[in-house]
């Protein structure tokens, strides 16, 4: 045999097509397609031609959706070294992140710095530039939000003088995102400005509620409306704020250093959160040790992610001039001074949108609530949560949360993970509250204040002061501290470090599925993607909180 | 010169130990920052490029002349080729054949013979090359190859719902790389000739290994998990992951020979599977690489450790062709007894342990 030819010596020339008639090619090649037939000069592809969307488009279907999931998630991130994590994720996450950024905070600036004579100016600049910074965010898409702004006005032009006008609004507001989001938007656009359409619905139904009893005392004209609608340090990202803090921002106020570092200090801990969700979190909890902690990393992304985006809202309004005038019920002990000058108020900048801290480590999954997005969490229990109050205290939580899951639109993802949530948080609220009756002890769902009247309080300062001291073993302790205030220490603290765990457990098990497998995320999770996620955890954390549910039934 | 010219001046540099460089023979010296005559600069001065360039006999002139342009980038293609053998050396660790790089005309020799083993070797080094240029900008050790601003490419239009994108990292890193693994390895090949060809294809199917296996992650960040802004980043495969790939496509190469017109490459056999550009092509079958051949390039297994419990390629049977194999108690020290010192160092003591090796007569 001829080195290995199969075919008989003498007929190796006229196998090849075109070494024969040409007349033979194309029935050679019937069934080829082009990748198959070897070329020596294959067409040059390199994949920083395509855009990264496209790519991975390309990628899904020369290989199929084994691309997607074959690999480590989080981007192969499991062999880099720090040099390598640096320059190839860090760098350009930060490169994205201030490209993003800047013409945002240029904006804001300039609306700060540009003292307008008359409040009508300053209601034209700030619709203005609320636009423009709408349509560096959204360019395809921000004509919904004006045009659900444009509704709302009328709406409320409309209804002038009724009583009805909180209600009416919300119940526009929903029928406007629920058709939207049904009929008109295609799923990966209208997912984008979900965010935006919320923010401008909380607006609308807060200024229709204010407006019924009587906070705002005019009905806003079209210029004031606008101004505040498009409000340049709320419109894309922004938390929400009252129409009247608004009005407080067109107060014009020098520039103080206090706001310039705080502006400053909320850029860099926007940039570092921006960091952590991109590369970090994947860096750091690199190969799928354990599926429990895998899914930690994945909740931990998306809560940095969401922080990423609270302190860039707060960025954005602090930098146009919202500060907090007010003492908020809502901020634990620290109080606002507020000396009133004759002209100048004293502004304390410290407008909080989410606070990591009280989420990462909590306290209990009411605290996490609360802390999520503090100005949203106020506004459910004005407008929502008092509204319902009639009904009776279970309804009102449940239909808060309702209210909560249709604002984020009809996303079952969310929706779930709000629906449990809130019965956890109510399964918690009850349990903690009854074991604290019994052994009067602060392990409430919510911190304790001084005068709780509990017995069992613990001395935190004693406790804290006995463990500093280097030679307590030595030290006859009856002197310090009594043996049944260390016993108090002891045991309050690690029932409430029982809870802290616990809900620490379900943040993880409910942030699971916020993971980044590309496919879904630009589309907003469906219900299979959910509950195949939460499938693979078996459900657990469901099962632990009907079982705490049991367990407060019986004692 | 017999076989490629990159085996003559480059392998040398693995002899890492006791190596005493000569003149003329810069490249095995392998201090950081490279050769006598080169310096860790960022830029070299035109002087220290010409030294370091003139050393080298580069077999085409076009070479040399990019090599006098991209001075500290011929640098690193010097260590991307090191990293392709060395990346041969553990694919082929168990293996009647293992790549041993001891001596040059043996390897060169085995390199005249088109066998399997050889379309590997083209297409590892080909990819180390390029992955080590690319590797070498991304982590910004090369001014060559700077990293520009983010593209101006217009986003794929609405209908595929890509949206806005601006992506702000360094993309010309793996074109480069490519480039210059093209410069480098094809320079000296022709593709009149079915050698030619074979090498030239297969040093592409290596470099495509490497393209392929690019990752782009996306993350999407946005008021409760909505997609307002995405931020995206590429990534290399690791060089382990890229030999395996490779490793695959040499179990699955192509038996192939010109045709008539001596245009193309055809497998032999009408039933194969025609080789795409991604596949490894190889012309003649491989020798025996039980026994020594110095004229085909083999080494043969004599003096090859054993495993004696192993059934596979690796195990006695089988790396010493049934032939007997001899065992040796031999000493060998290894770290035991390992302490975490506070703060922050890990002490190990040194054991002698006797174990029983195997080798093949």
């Amino acid at each position: 045999m001829d080195e290995g030819d199969w075919f008989p010596q003498g007929h190796d020339g006229g196998w090849y097509p075109e070494d024969a008639d040409v007349g033979n090619i194309q029935e050679y090649y019937d069934g080829y397609e082009g990748e198959d037939y070897y070329m020596p000069e294959d067409a040059e592809w390199y994949p920083e031609d395509m855009d990264p969307y496209e790519m991975q488009q390309y990628m899904k279907e020369m290989y199929g959706e084994d691309y997607l999931e074959a690999a480590d998630s989080g981007g192969g991130l499991s062999h880099m070294d720090l040099q390598e994590l640096w320059s190839l994720c860090i760098i350009p996450t930060l490169q994205q992140g201030f490209t993003m950024i800047c013409p945002l905070l240029l904006l804001c600036l300039t609306f700060r710095l540009l003292e307008g004579a008359s409040a009508w100016t300053r209601h034209l600049m700030s619709t203005g530039l609320g636009l423009l910074a709408l349509y560096l965010v959204f360019p395809d898409n921000w004509y919904f939000i004006v045009t659900f702004a444009i509704t709302g006005h009328l709406l409320l032009h409309l209804m002038q003088g009724s009583r009805w006008r909180g209600v009416a609004a919300s119940v526009m507001a929903l029928i406007f995102l629920l058709t939207c989001e049904l009929f008109i938007v295609e799923a990966t656009e209208w997912h984008k400005i979900r965010g935006a359409q919320m923010i401008l619905a909380m607006k609308i139904i807060s200024l229709g509620f204010d407006l019924d009893s009587g906070v705002i005392q005019a009905t806003p004209s079209v210029l004031e409306y606008s101004g505040y609608c498009c409000f340049l340090g709320t419109s894309a990202f922004g938390p929400w704020i009252s129409y009247n803090d608004y009005l407080q921002v067109l107060k014009s106020r020098n520039l103080s250093l206090q706001w310039f570092v705080r502006g400053f200090k909320t850029t860099l801990q926007c940039l570092t959160c921006l960091t952590i969700s991109t590369c970090l979190a994947y860096w750091v909890i690199r190969h799928d040790i354990n599926k429990w902690v895998t899914a930690y990393r994945d909740a931990l992304s998306f809560r940095f992610s969401h922080y990423f985006i609270s302190y860039l809202s707060e960025m954005t309004c602090v930098a146009s001039g919202v500060g907090v005038m007010e003492k908020g019920t809502t901020r634990e002990g620290e109080g606002t001074d507020q000396e009133e000058d004759e002209e100048e108020e004293d502004v304390k900048w410290d407008l909080r949108v989410a606070r990591p801290y009280y989420i990462e480590l909590p306290r209990s999954l009411v605290e996490v609530v609360t802390n999520w997005n503090r100005p949203m969490h106020h506004w459910l229990k004005t407008y929502v949560f008092k509204t319902a109050k009639p009904l009776g205290a279970f309804p009102a939580i449940i239909l808060t949360y309702a209210a909560s899951s249709i604002l984020h639109g009809l996303n079952f993802q969310l929706a779930a993970v709000l629906l449990s949530l809130g019965f956890y948080s109510y399964i918690e609220h009850v349990l903690r509250q009854r074991l604290a009756d019994i052994f009067s002890a602060c392990i409430l769902a919510k911190r304790c204040k001084p005068d709780c009247g509990h017995r069992n309080q613990p001395n935190w300062a004693g406790c804290v002061r006995l463990q500093l001291r280097r030679d307590f073993w030595k030290q006859d302790w009856g002197s310090l501290i009594s043996v049944e205030d260390a016993k108090t220490c002891v045991c309050v603290g690690l029932t409430n470090l029982c809870f802290c765990l616990l809900a620490m457990f379900h943040l993880a098990y409910l942030g699971v599925m916020f993971d980044s497998s590309s496919e879904v995320e630009e589309e907003g999770y469906t219900m299979s993607h959910t509950l195949q996620k939460w499938a693979q955890l078996d459900y657990a954390s469901h099962w632990v909180a009907v079982g705490s549910f049991v367990f407060y039934k019986l004692i | 010169m017999q076989g490629p010219w990159w085996v003559t001046i480059l392998l040398p540099s693995l002899l890492l130990s006791a190596v005493v460089p000569a003149d003329g023979l810069w490249w095995l010296i392998n201090k950081p920052g490279g050769a006598r005559g080169g310096s860790n600069a960022i830029r070299w001065s035109t002087g220290e490029a010409r030294r370091y360039c003139g050393a080298v006999p580069w077999p085409v002139r076009r070479q040399k002349i990019m090599c006098e342009k991209f001075p500290r980038a011929t640098t690193k293609v010097r260590e991307g080729a090191n990293l392709g053998i060395q990346e041969c050396q553990h694919q082929f660790k168990h293996r009647l054949w293992n790549c041993s790089t001891a001596d040059i005309s043996v390897l060169q020799r085995l390199l005249s013979i088109r066998s399997r083993e050889t379309a590997f070797l083209h297409a590892i080094v080909s990819a180390g090359v390029a992955y080590g240029v690319a590797r070498a900008c991304s982590t910004g050790e090369l001014q060559e190859c700077s990293c520009s601003k983010a593209k101006t490419k217009p986003p794929p239009g609405a209908e595929s719902a890509g949206g806005e994108w601006e992506w702000g990292g360094c993309s010309h890193n793996i074109r480069f790389g490519d480039n210059l693994s093209k410069e480098f390895m094809d320079a000296n090949e022709v593709a009149a000739d079915d050698t030619g060809l074979m090498n030239l294809h297969n040093n592409e199917a290596g470099r495509k290994s490497i393209k392929a296996n690019m990752k782009v992650t996306c993350k999407c960040h946005g008021v409760s998990g909505s997609c307002a802004t995405m931020v995206c980043w590429e990534s290399m495969p690791s060089f382990r992951q890229v030999g395996d790939i490779i490793m695959g496509k040499y179990h699955g190469a192509t038996y192939v020979k010109i045709n008539k017109k001596g245009s193309r490459l055809r497998p032999r056999n009408k039933r194969h599977k025609r080789p795409t550009a991604h596949d490894v092509v190889y012309l003649d079958d491989s020798p025996d690489y039980c026994e020594v051949d110095v004229a085909k390039g083999s080494y043969g297994t004599r003096g090859r450790k054993c495993n004696r419990t192993s059934a596979g390629v690796d195990g006695c049977q089988l790396l010493c062709c049934n032939r007997d194999f001899v065992s040796r108690e031999e000493t060998t020290e290894e770290s035991c007894n390992c302490k975490f010192k506070w703060c922050c160092e890990v002490t190990c003591k040194k054991c002698k342990k006797k174990e029983l090796v195997h080798y093949c007569k």
